[in-house]
């Protein structure tokens, strides 16, 4: 299906269930909008007698106390308005409706208000209601400075720019239907009864031949980066988007109706934070064709509040979670907070981009609500691993922690591909791009902190996603140490752990080892391991004259690693053996910093029982 | 039934709804198949009618930026140029676009070959001349898919090409148990109308040759469905309704 098609079949669902639409983010009234009506802010209500008299002025105020009061919402006709001069029926801004220039002699404020009048009066003729007669009659012997002189005085607060509406012996017009059908009529293009020279062609969506539209009719508002002013789906405004002689959104028939439907269908979704999702430049959109949207987007941006720490918990516990269970426990947290889910239903994302005006369609997602949430519970899943901090232990990123962590500072990149690759990995496993395993390396290798936990998990990520065959690797434990892990690359990384170990346990560096061998170990091992062995007998043998315990548990662990490194690769390391490479230093580490963890819980329990503390042969430094 | 593979690293069959920013069908459309059997033969005489599309291999979307011009060039402007001795700069009327186009693609056109009313020889002449220029790899210009820029490959099938499950790819489990997918609707070709006052000039060929008209193109469109794993076929009658 076209992505058009299934944005308007979830607005007229939307409108079936009865859900207010939600335009410009304010609360709708009751019940469904007119075609081509919205919520808009109405400043001041001319009130009417039935013959046209003015009785009096009043406010509409929004009740804000700070910065401009631009009134109280009021469903009101709509349109999209540029340069041109397009009137709203019966309410508009003070220029159109009562002639009141915004600007000093500007010559087009008497033919707007003329528009205006002359809106009025075809609507007046046209549906023959009584108050529209009267606003007719009343605009018939305006004068705007006799009405500023008359009935503003009270108001010094009254601009041009805000809106104005009438009502006659209180009847607002514009709830009447026929104004409302009126209303509608206008945008009725090139039919035969409006003699219109309308271009009719077969609609690309409903299928129905008739008149299309010329202009979207509704904007497309909270795009990230783009106009605020809204943005459109389908337009030409160049040569070159231009085919068979075709202009403007002609290039792409739609019906006037059906344009409103999926444009509002959209507005509708991009208002909501839980069917929406903006982040590093991207606007995602998730909805379904039934039922309702699991909390996708939350998940992703906010995945510690959204999953209210249960699934962490579970994760902790367990230190190695299951796939399966993870995915499970996911779909039990969204069905808890979403009983509406289908499992079955289809679910649909699309993730956009602005380019100028106009909307760039990156991503379009067709898949199940099941699927897509399970998927998402692989993504989570692929995030597990140990921490060095007991602090960390268990936690889940958010998109933006783990793309930052490619780079040096976020707020300078184009980061959009890199967010699309991971939104695409979370609900549909499409696998990460290899280019992150090269960023990712090239930051290991230059930032001070080195294997940072997102980055690891990152790694990981990336590691799970594909299948490299050059890679001799298992799958199934990067959550932890492994050290039956084949690919010696892995055992070059813990040998690099357990070396700095060793050495911060004898002497406080100004410059580490790792700090200055980290970049040549983790591509071309052969050229350094032999100096940095041969380098780290003189801290053992200190040790071993110092502190006997501790020497012989850094030479247990060195043995460990040495014995699964048979030979080294003479060969740099390819990109896919450097993330592992890292993933191995950063789970020795780990592996390191509990044993220290879980020294000191010995000391202190044996401190508090016999109340006779000694040296401990643990002791280490926390790296 | 005439066959033909065609393949390409990329390809975009620019959704009309997605034209400024582009966004490709997951499928070739009937008029892309089109173009790529009249780059390698045509003739007024007849008309190729696309009967089926067979998806070779699963979709795979790619994202890409485009360096774009957004003027076009007319005859008027390159005989101002031919005047002047300047030239078109596409590096001073360039926008940067996106597309969502497909890669690595394979299909399988099954098309038929229709006489038009003016021609005089048998159909199996231009038949065999298709297959002999298919077979040695002629073609008025190379082929492409969707865009300029994506060169396609072609060949006459081996026999062994068989469809990717894209239904199953594309539509989960549900789809496969329908055994179709449906597409939405999908462009299926320019209708050519002539006119007083058209928006655009053609070729119209007949029993006295060839000639330019105004008139004017409206784009067609069909339910598109996949069924059998990864076939899109089209409906005949479409043809019936369209003169191209």
């Amino acid at each position: 299906m076209s992505l058009l098609s299934q944005l308007r079949d979830y607005e007229l669902r939307m409108r079936q269930e009865g859900k207010k639409p939600v335009p410009a983010g304010e609360q709708a009234g009751e019940g469904e909008m007119p075609f081509m009506y919205a919520l808009q802010n109405v400043r001041w209500e001319v009130r009417l007698n039935a013959d046209g008299t003015v009785r009096d002025v009043q406010p509409r105020t929004s009740g804000k106390t700070k910065g401009k009061d631009l009134g109280k919402p009021l469903p009101a006709p709509n349109l999209v308005r540029t340069v041109g001069i397009k009137p709203r029926l019966l309410m508009d801004n003070a220029e159109y409706v009562l002639g009141f220039a915004k600007k000093e002699n500007d010559k087009n404020t008497a033919k707007r208000h003329d528009a205006f009048k002359a809106l009025v009066q075809a609507c007046a003729e046209a549906t023959r209601q009584p108050s529209v007669q009267a606003v007719a009659r009343f605009l018939g012997s305006h004068d705007p400075e006799r009405f500023q002189a008359e009935h503003l005085a009270d108001f010094p607060d009254f601009a041009p720019d805000t809106n104005v509406m009438f009502t006659v012996d209180g009847v607002n017009p514009l709830e009447l239907r026929e104004v409302q059908q009126f209303w509608a009529a206008q945008f009725a293009q090139g039919g035969e009864d409006s003699g219109g020279e309308g271009f009719r062609a077969e609609c690309l969506i409903t299928g129905e031949v008739g008149p299309v539209m010329d202009r979207e009719p509704v904007k497309i508002k909270g795009i990230q980066g783009g106009q605020t002013s809204g943005m459109n789906f389908i337009s030409a405004n160049a040569q070159a988007f231009e085919s068979y002689g075709l202009e403007a959104s002609r290039i792409a028939p739609v019906k006037f109706e059906a344009a409103e439907q999926y444009a509002n269908g959209l507005n509708r979704l991009l208002a909501d934070p839980d069917t929406s999702l903006k982040i590093g430049g991207v606007t995602y959109a998730f909805w379904t064709g039934e039922g309702a949207v699991p909390l996708v987007g939350p998940a992703l941006k906010e995945p510690e509040q959204v999953l209210k720490g249960r699934f962490t918990f579970q994760v902790k516990r367990e230190k190695k979670q299951r796939p399966e269970e993870v995915r499970q426990t996911l779909w039990g947290i969204f069905t808890g907070q979403q009983p509406g889910l289908k499992p079955g239903a289809a679910f649909f994302a699309v993730g956009m981009t602005p380019s100028g005006s106009r909307i760039a369609v990156r991503t379009h997602l067709t898949s199940t609500v099941q699927d897509a949430v399970f998927r998402l519970g692989n993504y989570f899943a692929a995030q597990t691993l140990v921490a060095v901090n007991e602090k960390d232990e268990g936690r889940l990123y958010d998109l933006r922690t783990l793309v930052s962590s490619m780079y040096r500072d976020i707020n300078k990149e184009h980061t959009a591909p890199d967010v699309d690759a991971l939104v695409q990995f979370a609900l549909t496993g499409r696998p990460l791009p290899q280019s992150f395993l090269v960023r990712l390396a090239a930051r290991n290798r230059a930032d001070e902190y080195r294997v940072t936990r997102p980055r690891a998990v990152l790694t990981k990520m990336v590691l799970l996603s594909r299948d490299w065959k050059e890679l001799d690797m298992d799958k199934d434990s990067l959550d932890a140490l492994n050290p039956n892990q084949p690919e010696p690359a892995y055992h070059l990384g813990r040998l690099l752990a357990v070396l700095d170990d060793i050495q911060s346990s004898v002497m406080r560096a100004n410059t580490t080892l790792v700090d200055r061998f980290y970049g040549s170990m983790s591509t071309t091992p052969y050229a350094v391991v032999g100096r940095l062995i041969q380098g780290s007998q003189a801290h053992l043998q200190k040790l071993r004259k110092e502190k006997p315990g501790v020497y012989r548990l850094k030479q247990d662990e060195l043995e460990n690693v040495m014995t699964r490194l048979h030979d080294i690769p003479a060969k740099p390391l390819t990109t896919a053996q450097q993330a592992l490479f890292a993933l191995g230093y950063y789970h020795q580490r780990a592996h390191v910093s509990e044993g220290i963890r879980e020294g000191k819980a010995a000391r202190e329990a044996k401190a508090a029982s016999d109340q006779t503390p000694d040296t401990d042969p643990s002791e280490g430094e926390d790296q | 039934m005439l066959e033909l593979k065609v393949w390409s690293d990329y390809a975009c069959f620019t959704r009309p709804e997605n034209k400024a920013e582009r966004v490709s069908y997951d499928v070739m459309t009937p008029s892309a198949a089109r173009g790529v059997l009249e780059s390698i033969f045509w003739k007024p005489e007849f008309q190729w009618q696309v009967r089926e599309i067979v998806v070779l291999k699963e979709v795979k979307r790619y994202s890409i930026l485009r360096n774009e011009v957004n003027t076009l060039a007319s005859e008027r402007a390159a005989r101002g140029w031919a005047a002047s001795g300047g030239g078109f700069f596409a590096e001073e009327d360039r926008a940067q676009r996106h597309a969502l186009v497909l890669k690595d693609v394979a299909y399988l056109i099954r098309a038929e070959m229709v006489l038009q009313p003016h021609a005089k020889d048998p159909l199996q002449k231009y038949r065999e001349m298709f297959l002999r220029r298919a077979e040695k790899g002629q073609a008025f210009h190379q082929p492409y898919l969707g865009n300029r820029e994506f060169g396609a490959f072609f060949s006459p099938p081996d026999g062994t090409e068989q469809p990717a499950n894209i239904v199953r790819q594309l539509g989960g489990e549900y789809a496969e148990r329908a055994g179709r997918l449906d597409l939405g609707r999908m462009l299926f070709d320019m209708e050519f109308q002539q006119a007083q006052k058209g928006r655009l000039k053609y070729r119209q060929h007949g029993t006295e040759g060839a000639w330019w008209v105004e008139g004017n193109a409206t784009p067609r469109f069909f339910d598109a469905a996949l069924t059998d794993g990864g076939i899109l076929r089209v409906p005949v009658h479409l043809y019936g309704e369209v003169k191209g």
